[in-house]
This record gives structure tokens, C-alpha cells and sequence, in this order.
């Protein structure tokens, strides 16, 4: 744009030199369309500008991480004349990184079109990511005057962490917890399993003749399966060691999810604040993923629980996962 | 259907341009109007070979335009020589005009013969199609510019035609033009739409729709209106042309040549750098109608204030406000107070004087003291002169010209007497605070101060005796002022020394004096020319400084104070302070000779009679011829042309001029008791076979030659020193390292085998300690090593000569294992450590 400015500037001012130098009239009628052109330019390009717009088009609500965001945008000319170029700016506010911007210019549309423009970007890091319209204008054919147009839209994409596979020891050990824990709720009782240790008279005996095991009723003991996330402010600090933490706390989450028909509840901590969330759904697993990402301050149960939590399962900021005092991790 | 359409529109693109480029090119170069005598064969044509074009460039395929490219080659190759003498014949038919047009506007002498072989018809026929037939790589590139939309490529075929016409002076009309515009204007476009092709036709469409609508405006109504400025702007035009053509592209020129180097011009800096650089490059020409008998004082800059480092101008308003306050009309000019001089030496027709830049550009003219300096010169107050072109000429006097003897007469007189008045008044300020060491010694010189010519005399005298010529004087050190350290302390210096110490004591002594810069030519340097006149190449290091003092009813004169001269083959210091001497009056029979020996002065100073000591050869007149006195302080000068002298110019110059014959003048150094004596004589001695025109040179040499004893550049002394020290230094160093090792080797020899073996152990843990070696010896031959040492150690008996072998042995192996491991920076110390 700029050099286009200077090299018009420079043709003029040639030409002017000419003129001075040389009575020719050609030249003189040459300089007087090199002066006319730019007048007549700007008007054609303030003209349309009044019939040209862009428009944030549908913008994906979650993407994963790794994974690529294409978003796109909408340059509509209401015109009739044709336009020479329009281009539009986007910034992308990507968790945890600095905003950047990329440009895309569409050379020439006719008149009365839509033409699309797609900007792909990377979905870095797990958060929520800002996608905004900065600049849009349009150009003369000569390239030397712009004028901005009118934008719109905008929006944010979630971009989720990466769920994948435990290991097998840790299914086995998540397993073995929630077995154990495991206990159908009938009234005001749970009934569960007999364990040595059991008083006789809890022993269920219709239910132990149909099922041919000894199972018992629990009118006082808690089942609820937890799960506690110790995130600390190294661990957000750093956003590679943030993603690593959230897409194994998913992981292990989405595990819970599927064998916990009961639900679990996960707790994690944020300025001294705890937090919790019950699962019982998988709806209820994504909202509750998305505000871990976002870290919400929900359900505050109290600090003293913490310790107490710790000593249940929970997810240590490296990725380990301890069942009790038990590690189950496993690389 | 969509290629072919856009085969098309580019078929149509590559038409316009090429219609417009070729009839340009046509019109340009005046191809006797083949394009309006043949349309169809030239139109056609042209429509042919762009569709040529377009279709060579269709594919995408680089191999197959390669191939494409080889055949057509080939293809234009072999018609070109098949039909060579058929176009070359019609061409140069058709070019004819062209040529004759380009010969009288170049003056050069080309030649294309033809033959008229055919009728008219058939001549534009043949030069039609030849013309076609060359401009085959044209429309390739015209086609190539549109089918990949290259604005440039598009742009660079327009300028062919462009620069022919300019080249010519022959620009197309307005329908070539149009085509051209068009053209182009597609191109832009359709690069501007290149996503959208269908979209970009419609532009294309629209947009030269749009430009044949601006054209016509253009030509209808803008370019009446310019037609009309351009003629009531021709002044304008004119001076912007010139001013372009002869000050801004040279002095672009200039300092793009001269980025980081001194420029030609010479300033009143005195920055006490020592002398600046020369490359003994050529700065200017001057050309002379008759052969000066002196050197050619060409004054550039003129300094009137001494600020320490430098000598400033003096401002233009200085003069006005005296002039104003005294109540007296302005000259016309500077020039005509510089014509004053011109004006004095009047005798006669005036010769001419030419300078030419060679150098590059400078910013002032220079001009000869004595040149006439015309209306056409823009001239400041305090005479110099800024630049008026590459070259300029003046009507000039040359100081060896015998000078009017009747003076200034009528309107030149009075206003000499008004310049005069404000030249004493201002060019006689000496700031004694600022030159208190300088004063006190001015105090008690006992120099004469009644009459310009024994001031001059007197001062010129003292810088003879007490300072010598360097032009490798260090810089002035901090806190020192320029003059007085010269003067009191180094005693060394150059022209711009000698010049500001003559002009600060000058005038302490009461004369106008100022110090002014430019060049001098020697008049050796002159050569004849084949048209009779004399002309000399000026180098860059014939930059000079000089002092010049203000003759009542003459002027500046220039006085030469640097010992030796400087152009000069031949000292003309004397010379100078002769005619110095007659136009202040101290002379007044201008045909005898009048060698005014400083010697004499000298004598005068020490109380002799300056007449008596010469025997009163000079026969000085009590009044000179010119009616003038020879000092005025302050008071304007009795321009009485009688010839009436105050009484005071007689008591001066009987006393203090002294005289000897001419051949005193000539060997009138050598005379002198002590000082410069010998370095006159070199002067004198070389003059005839020294005709180098290098300033600096000459003086070079003349100190060389004046000085028998043969010394060495400072600067080469110092570097010889240097390399002399290091040598001495490492020799040192070797002969030491040598004796360590002939003593420690003597010691070995002499010893035991029990104190060998302990010697050795000793150099080899030195050795060791110098490699860096931390880790342990290991390995048999260590173990060998360490038995053989501690029975020499704790043994009754000392180690066998068998043992003494093998100690040997070990230690040169394990010396040459280390030192090969060694960087190279070690490997000298490990040497030197290593005495066995």
C-alpha cells in the first residue's frame, strides 16, 4: 500500500520533472490523467464503502486442543460496481499467549457478492479463546487509498483438553474403588455387599437368598466417590504443565464417568477457595470441565476438607494419581 | 468457455497495449507515419502478432514455453537473416529522419545508409512489416505482461517508447497515449481483481470506460488550463531548470561522490587537526590569456573575526548598519566594492580569468584579487563570492600588471573612501584579553607600525625567523589557543598558522587585515594552450591560507606569510611585499626594482638605519604616485589625487625601508642571519626545475631539501621504534629461554645419576604443573618411573645407567605425549619449561 503510494508519488513528480524539461503535450496530458486517476479513485472507493460489510460467521463453541480452529468471515457487497479489494483484519486471544492477528485480502468481487474468508489458527492451550474482528476496509484498483467498513461479530471458542486412555493399573485401582464404594440406595438404607465385620442383623436376607452373596444394610456409612484436583499456581502459571494437568484430570474424570453410575463429586482449589462439582452426567461432565477451565469458584465446601480430601483420591499437579496413599500412576 | 473468454480479454488487453506502445514508438522515432500510410498491414499486424503472443504465453508449462521460446528463436532468427538486407534497407528508410533529427541534436554522425528500391508504397510496406517483425520480442513481452499481469513488465515496455521520445524530442500525440493509458489501466485492474476473473472483466470493463471518460475531461478541459500556465510559467521553468540542471544534480552529484570526504572548498576552520587530507585530486581549472609572472592568489573564503577555531565571516549586516549609522548609501553590490581594486590597477585592457570546477561543486566562486566581478555574481559585503556555476570568467588585472597611476577617481574614489572608513573601523579590532601572551610580546617587539609596508615587513620578518613550516604539526593541545601556541610554543605550523598569527599581529600594529582561504597557483603551473592561452590544473592540496591587508585606493591585497611560499617554485614572499610596498607608497618608481630585504628591517629593528645598511638604493619618493597614504586609522582616506602625502609616510620610509639590488631579492634569504636561511636558498635553488603545482608537495620538498640532514617521518620513526622494541624484546626472550636450557643442561651432564634422576623428576613434574596434566601417571613405564625414583630417593645405592636410560626415556615420551595434547598458545611456555 505504501509502496504503491510512494511509486505513484514518484511517477507524478517524475512527470512534473518531464514537463519542465521537455514542451511535449503528450506529457502534459499524460500528468493530467496521473492527477485526475487518484481524485477519481478515492470517489469510486468512498462510494462503495457505504454498500460493503463483513460479518463474523458461525463460530465452532469447542474445539481440542492440538487441533486446529477454522473460523470464518463474511465480506458482503451490496454494490454494483465491482470492488477491488477488500481486506480484514482478525485477532485471536488464545489462552495463556498473546493475541495476534492475521490478515486476509479478497482481490476483486463483483457486484451484489459474498465471498467467505477462513483464518485457521491453533488451538494452543485449553481455555477459552477470543476471536475478534480488528479492521476491515476496502482498496481502490490502484491500490492507493483504503476506507474502513463497517465489521461485526465475534465470539469465543472453548478449546478443550485432549481425554485419552488410563492406564490399566489405574482403571483397575479406580475400579476397585468404586467397587468398593458401590452401594444401591433402597429407602432410607444403602445395601451393599457383607464385609467381615458386619453386624448379623444388617444382613439382608431376601436379597441375600436372591443374589446368593451376603448383603447387607447401611443406613450411615457415605459412598460418595471424590475426586480432588490439586492445582497450584505453578502448575496455572505454566501453560504447557496446565494443559498436561487438565487433559490427565479429564481423562481421569471421563473414567469416573463411565463407571460411576452413582456419580462423584471433584474438587479442586483456587485461592483458597474450594471448590466443588457433582457428576452425574455426561452433560454434567462437560460443564463441569469447562468451568475447571475456567476455573470457576463454585460450592465451597471449607478448607479444612482439604486435608481430608487429599488423603482420598486425587490428582497431584505432576499427573499422578493417588488412591489413598496409594499411586496409581503408571507412564 | 471460461478460458476461452479469458483468452480473449487478454487478446483484447494485449491489443490495446500493443497498439499503443508500437504507435508511440512509431510516432517517436518518426517512422514516416507507416502506421497511418498502411493501416491495414500495420494494424493487422499488430493484432496478429499479439495474438501470437497471448497464445505463446497461454500455457503454464515452463518446458513448453521453453521449447516454444527455442523454436520461435530459431523461426525469428532465420527470417531475420534471410531478409536482412530487405529490412535493414527498409528501416533505414524508415528511420532517416530519426537519424538526421538524433545527429543534429547530438552532433554525432550517424550513418544508415539506404537505397530507395521500391515505390513509396512499397518501401512503408517493407518497413512495415520488418518493424513487425523486430518488435517480435516486444509483443512477447507486452503478452507476457498481461496474460501473468505484471504491471511492471507493462510498464517497462511503455518506457521504451517513452525514452525514445524524450531521446528524439519527439512525443506521440494524444491517441497513441490513450491507448497506452488504457492499456496499462486494464492491467492494473485486472491484477486487482485476480480472485475474481469474471468480476475483474467487468472492472476492466468499467475501469477503461471510467479512464476514456477522465481523458477526455483531461484533454478537453485540464490540459487548455495547462497548456496556458505552462507558457505564463516559462520564467519559472527556465530557473527551476537551471537551478536543477546546475546546482541541485551537482551538488547531488558531489556529495553522493563525496560522501565522508572534504569537499573542495577551503573555510576559515582552525580546528588544529593537523593538515586534512589530500589526495591530489584536480578541484579546478583556471585559465589565464596572458602568462602570470606571479603566483595566482584565488580567494574563496574570507574570514574577519578570529574565534579561536576558526575564522568567521563577517555578517552582511555589519556593513549595512555602519553605512546606515554614517548615514551613506549602500553600494549597488558587494561586487562593486570588490571592483574597487579592479578599478585601481585600471592600465590598459584587462585580461581574463577562468575557473572551472573539476573537483565537484564548491560553494563560492573563486576569484583573483583584481577581477572584475559582474552583476550576474551574487557578491556578500566582505567580498566573496557564491557560486555561480561549474564555470565562470572574469575580466581581471593580474598583480604583476602595472596598476593605474591616477588611482580611483570620482564616484570609485569616495566610495573607496566610505569602505575604507568601515575597514578600519572594523577590521583593525584586535581583542588583547584574548591574546594576553601575544600582546605582551607585541608590546615590546618594537615592530614599526606607521606604514603598512613595515608592519608587514616586521611581521613577515619575526614568523621567518622564529617559526618553521610542518605540515605534520600535531593538534593544537586543549585549553591552547591556535595562534599562540604556534607563536610561543611549537613554532611550528602551516599556511593557516602563518596566515592568522600575520593578520592578529597586523593588526595590533594598526592594519586592516583578514585572513582568507582558497587556492594559490603557481605561475610554473601555467602551460600554453593550442588557442594561446595559459591554463593551470589545480590539485586539492594547493589549498591555501594567506593573509591580506587593506591598501588605501587599492584594496585587498593578499600577502604571502608562510615561509617558502607555497605554489611556488620560486618564493614570491618578496615580490609581494614589493608590490605591497608600492601600492601603499612606500615605493613610488615602480620601474626600479625595489628588494626590500627583511634583513634591512631586521637591522632597523636592532636600531640600525635601514638606509644606510642598504646604501639607499631604493629611491623612495616622498609621495606615491597614487596619491594615497599609506595608513589611515579611522579617518577617511585623503583621496587627494595630487598627490599630497601626510608628512608621516616620508619619516617612516627613510627611516625603515631598507633596499638591496635584485639580486638581492633572489638570494636575499640566504642573507639572513640564521632562521630559514637554508630553506630560502632551497627556494631559490629550485626554482626553474620544480614545476609541480602540489602545494604541499613543493613545500615538502623544500623543507626536505633544506634540511641536509635526512630524517624519517614521525609516524614511519615510530612504527620502526615499535618493531625494533618487539624484536629486541623476543630476541630477549630466546636468549634467556636459551641460557636456562645450556645451564640446566650443563648442570645435568655434571650431575650424578642419583641428582639426574632428581632434576628430571623435577622438570618433568614442572611440566606437568604447565600441561594441566592433573590426572596420575599410570601404566607400567609410570610404575617403572616411580620404583627408579624412590630407590633414588631411599636406596642405598643410586639408580643404574640401564635405570637412568629408562627414566630418560620416559620422560621425553611423556614431554612429547603432552605437548602434542597442548593447544597451541601453550605449546611456547611447555618449550620453554622444557630444558632436557
Amino acid at each position: 500500500m505504501i509502496r504503491r503510494k510512494i511509486l505513484y508519488i514518484l511517477i507524478v513528480t517524475a512527470c512534473i520533472w518531464l514537463c519542465m524539461l521537455y514542451t511535449f503535450q503528450g506529457l502534459r496530458f499524460f500528468l493530467g490523467i496521473l492527477l485526475v486517476l487518484p481524485v477519481v479513485c478515492l470517489f469510486s472507493v468512498l462510494i462503495q464503502a457505504a454498500f460493503c460489510r463483513v460479518e463474523a460467521g458461525e463460530i465452532p463453541p469447542f474445539a481440542t486442543r492440538g487441533n486446529c480452529v477454522i473460523l470464518s468471515l463474511k465480506a458482503i457487497h451490496n454494490g454494483v460496481l465491482p470492488l477491488a479489494s477488500l481486506r480484514a483484519d482478525v485477532r485471536w486471544a488464545s489462552y495463556g499467549e498473546k493475541s495476534v492477528r492475521h490478515k486476509q485480502k479478497i482481490r476483486g468481487m463483483g457486484g451484489r457478492s459474498v465471498k467467505q474468508m477462513e483464518y485457521t489458527f491453533p488451538a494452543a492451550h485449553c481455555g477459552r479463546s477470543e476471536f475478534t474482528v480488528a479492521r476491515a476496509k476496502i482498496y481502490d484498483c490502484l491500490g492507493l487509498f483504503s476506507v474502513p467498513i463497517k465489521k461485526s461479530g465475534g465470539g469465543t471458542v472453548m478449546i478443550m483438553p485432549v481425554v485419552a486412555p488410563l492406564g490399566e493399573n489405574e482403571m483397575e485401582m479406580i475400579s476397585g474403588l468404586l467397587n468398593r464404594s458401590s452401594a444401591v440406595k433402597d429407602g432410607d438404607y444403602f445395601i451393599r455387599e457383607y464385609r467381615p465385620g458386619d453386624n448379623l442383623r444388617s444382613i439382608h436376607w431376601k436379597l441375600t437368598a436372591r443374589e446368593e452373596e451376603f448383603q447387607v444394610r447401611d443406613r450411615d456409612a457415605d459412598y460418595s466417590v471424590n475426586l480432588f484436583l490439586n492445582m497450584t499456581d505453578e502448575l496455572l502459571a505454566d501453560p504447557d504443565r496446565r494443559d498436561a494437568f487438565l487433559d490427565r484430570a479429564c481423562s481421569v474424570m471421563a473414567f469416573f464417568s463411565e463407571i460411576a453410575v452413582e456419580g462423584y463429586n471433584v474438587f479442586w482449589s483456587r485461592d483458597g477457595i474450594l471448590c466443588c462439582y457433582r457428576i452425574e452426567t455426561g452433560e454434567e461432565l462437560q460443564l463441569c470441565i469447562m468451568e475447571l477451565l475456567e476455573l470457576k469458584k463454585i460450592g465451597s465446601v471449607g478448607e479444612d476438607e482439604i486435608a481430608s480430601l487429599k488423603l482420598g483420591c486425587h490428582l497431584e499437579p505432576d499427573g499422578r494419581l493417588y488412591i489413598g496413599e496409594q499411586c496409581a500412576y503408571e507412564k | 468457455m471460461k478460458n476461452r473468454k479469458n483468452l480473449l480479454f487478454s487478446i483484447l488487453l494485449t491489443i490495446i497495449n500493443a497498439i499503443g506502445a508500437v504507435t508511440a514508438l512509431n510516432i517517436a522515432l518518426q517512422m514516416r507515419d507507416i502506421w497511418y500510410c498502411q493501416p491495414v498491414l500495420y494494424f493487422g499486424g499488430i493484432i496478429l502478432m499479439s495474438t501470437l503472443s497471448v497464445l505463446f504465453w497461454k500455457t503454464g508449462n515452463r518446458k513448453k514455453i521453453l521449447i516454444q521460446g527455442l523454436l520461435l528463436l530459431c523461426l525469428y532468427g532465420v527470417t531475420i537473416f534471410c531478409f536482412r538486407r530487405t529490412m535493414l534497407n527498409s528501416l533505414g528508410w524508415a528511420l532517416q529522419d530519426t537519424i538526421l533529427k538524433l545527429n543534429s541534436r547530438y552532433h554525432i554522425e550517424l550513418i544508415w545508409t539506404y537505397i530507395m528500391e521500391a515505390e513509396t508504397a512499397v518501401m512503408q510496406r517493407r518497413a512495415a512489416v520488418s518493424m513487425l517483425v523486430v518488435l517480435v520480442p516486444y509483443f512477447l513481452f507486452i503478452g507476457y505482461g498481461v496474460m501473468r499481469s505484471r504491471v511492471t513488465a507493462i510498464i517497462l515496455a511503455d518506457a521504451l517508447w517513452f525514452v525514445a521520445a524524450c531521446g528524439v524530442d519527439f512525443f506521440p500525440d494524444g491517441g497513441a497515449i490513450c491507448f497506452c493509458v488504457l492499456g496499462l489501466a486494464a492491467v492494473v485492474i485486472k491484477k486487482a481483481y485476480r480472485d475474481d476473473e469474471k468480476a475483474g472483466r467487468w472492472a476492466v470493463l468499467i475501469g477503461c470506460t471510467a479512464m476514456i471518460v477522465i481523458m477526455e475531461f483531461v484533454s478537453r478541459f485540464l490540459l487548455p488550463v495547462f497548456d496556458e500556465k505552462y507558457e505564463e510559467l516559462l520564467n519559472v521553468r527556465v530557473e527551476l531548470n537551471t537551478k536543477i540542471n546546475e546546482e541541485w544534480i551537482p551538488k547531488l552529484q558531489y556529495e553522493l561522490t563525496h560522501l565522508g570526504k572534504k569537499g573542495v572548498d577551503v573555510d576559515g576552520e582552525l580546528t588544529g587537526k593537523g593538515m586534512p587530507e589530500y589526495e591530489d585530486v584536480p578541484v579546478y581549472q583556471v585559465t589565464v590569456d596572458k602568462a602570470p609572472e606571479t603566483a595566482v592568489y584565488l580567494r574563496g573564503y574570507i574570514g574577519k573575526e578570529y574565534s579561536g577555531n576558526e575564522w568567521e565571516p563577517a555578517r552582511d549586516s555589519e556593513l549595512e548598519k555602519y553605512y546606515r549609522a554614517k548615514g551613506w548609501e549602500l553600494p549597488g553590490n558587494g561586487g562593486e566594492l570588490i571592483n574597487l581594486t579592479f578599478q585601481a590597477f585600471r592600465d590598459g585592457a584587462p585580461g581574463f580569468i577562468r575557473v572551472e570546477e573539476l573537483g565537484g561543486r564548491g560553494s563560492y566562486s573563486l576569484y583573483p584579487c583584481g577581477a572584475q566581478v559582474t552583476e550576474d555574481y551574487r557578491v556578500h559585503w566582505d567580498g566573496s563570492v557564491e557560486r555561480k556555476g561549474s564555470s565562470y570568467e572574469y575580466a581581471c588585472y593580474m598583480m604583476n600588471d602595472s596598476y593605474g597611476a591616477d588611482g580611483l577617481i570620482g564616484e570609485a574614489a569616495e566610495e573607496e573612501q566610505r569602505y575604507c572608513s568601515y575597514v578600519y573601523d572594523n577590521y583593525c579590532e584586535y581583542p588583547a584579553e584574548q591574546f594576553p601572551e601575544l600582546t605582551a610580546f607585541l608590546e615590546n617587539s618594537g615592530f614599526r607600525n606607521g606604514d603598512v609596508y613595515d608592519s608587514l615587513a616586521d611581521v613577515l620578518s619575526y614568523l621567518r625567523k622564529n617559526a618553521s613550516y610542518n605540515l605534520e604539526v600535531g593538534d593544537t593541545p586543549k585549553g591552547e589557543d591556535f595562534v599562540e601556541y604556534f607563536l610561543f610554543d611549537s613554532h611550528e605550523g602551516y599556511c593557516a598558522h602563518f596566515a592568522s598569527s600575520a593578520v592578529l599581529m597586523l593588526r595590533y600594529l594598526g592594519v586592516p587585515a583578514r585572513y582568507a582561504t582558497g587556492y594559490s597557483v603557481s605561475s610554473d603551473a601555467f602551460s600554453r594552450t593550442s588557442d594561446g592561452d595559459y591554463t593551470a590544473v589545480i590539485l586539492d592540496r594547493q589549498a591555501h591560507a594567506w593573509a591580506e591587508v587593506y591598501l588605501d585606493g587599492v584594496g585587498w591585497i593578499p600577502v604571502e606569510m608562510t615561509p617558502g611560499a607555497t605554489a611556488f617554485s620560486g618564493d614570491n614572499t618578496m615580490e609581494q611585499l614589493q608590490f605591497a610596498g608600492q601600492l601603499s607608497g612606500a615605493f613610488e618608481d615602480e620601474t626600479v626594482p625595489k628588494p626590500e630585504n627583511i634583513d634591512a628591517s631586521e637591522e632597523n629593528n636592532n636600531g640600525e638605519d635601514g638606509e644606510e645598511a642598504n646604501g639607499g638604493t631604493v629611491k623612495r619618493q616622498p609621495g606615491s604616485s597614487s596619491g594615497k597614504k599609506s595608513t589611515r586609522r579611522g579617518a577617511l582616506p585623503d583621496t587627494n589625487a595630487s598627490g599630497q602625502t601626510d608628512s608621516g609616510t616620508d619619516d617612516r620610509s627613510e627611516g625603515n625601508v631598507g633596499a638591496g639590488d635584485s639580486s638581492a631579492i633572489s638570494s636575499g634569504i640566504s642573507v639572513q642571519p640564521g632562521g630559514n636561511t637554508g630553506t630560502e636558498d632551497a627556494v631559490g635553488d629550485s626554482s626553474g626545475t620544480d614545476t609541480s603545482q602540489n602545494t604541499e608537495f613543493v613545500l615538502q620538498k623544500n623543507k626536505k631539501t633544506a634540511k641536509p640532514k635526512w630524517e624519517l617521518p614521525s609516524g614511519v620513526k615510530a612504527a620502526l621504534k615499535g618493531i625494533f622494541g618487539v624484536c629486541f624484546g623476543f630476541f630477549l626472550c630466546i636468549a634467556t629461554v636459551y641460557l636456562i636450557h645450556r645451564s640446566c643442561y650443563w648442570r645435568l651432564c655434571r650431575a650424578e645419576n642419583r641428582e639426574k634422576i632428581f632434576l628430571i623428576y623435577r622438570n618433568l613434574k614442572l611440566l606437568l604443573w604447565v600441561s594441566g596434566h592433573s590426572d596420575g601417571l599410570n601404566g607400567q613405564e609410570a610404575d617403572d618411573f616411580r620404583m627408579i625414583l624412590e630407590k633414588s630417593g631411599f636406596g642405598e645405592k643410586g639408580p643404574s645407567n640401564q635405570e637412568l636410560r629408562r627414566a630418560v626415556h620416559f620422560y621425553r615420551k611423556l614431554a612429547e605425549e603432552e605437548y602434542g595434547r597442548l593447544p597451541f598458545y601453550k605449546k611456547p611456555v611447555f618449550k620453554c619449561f622444557n630444558v632436557y
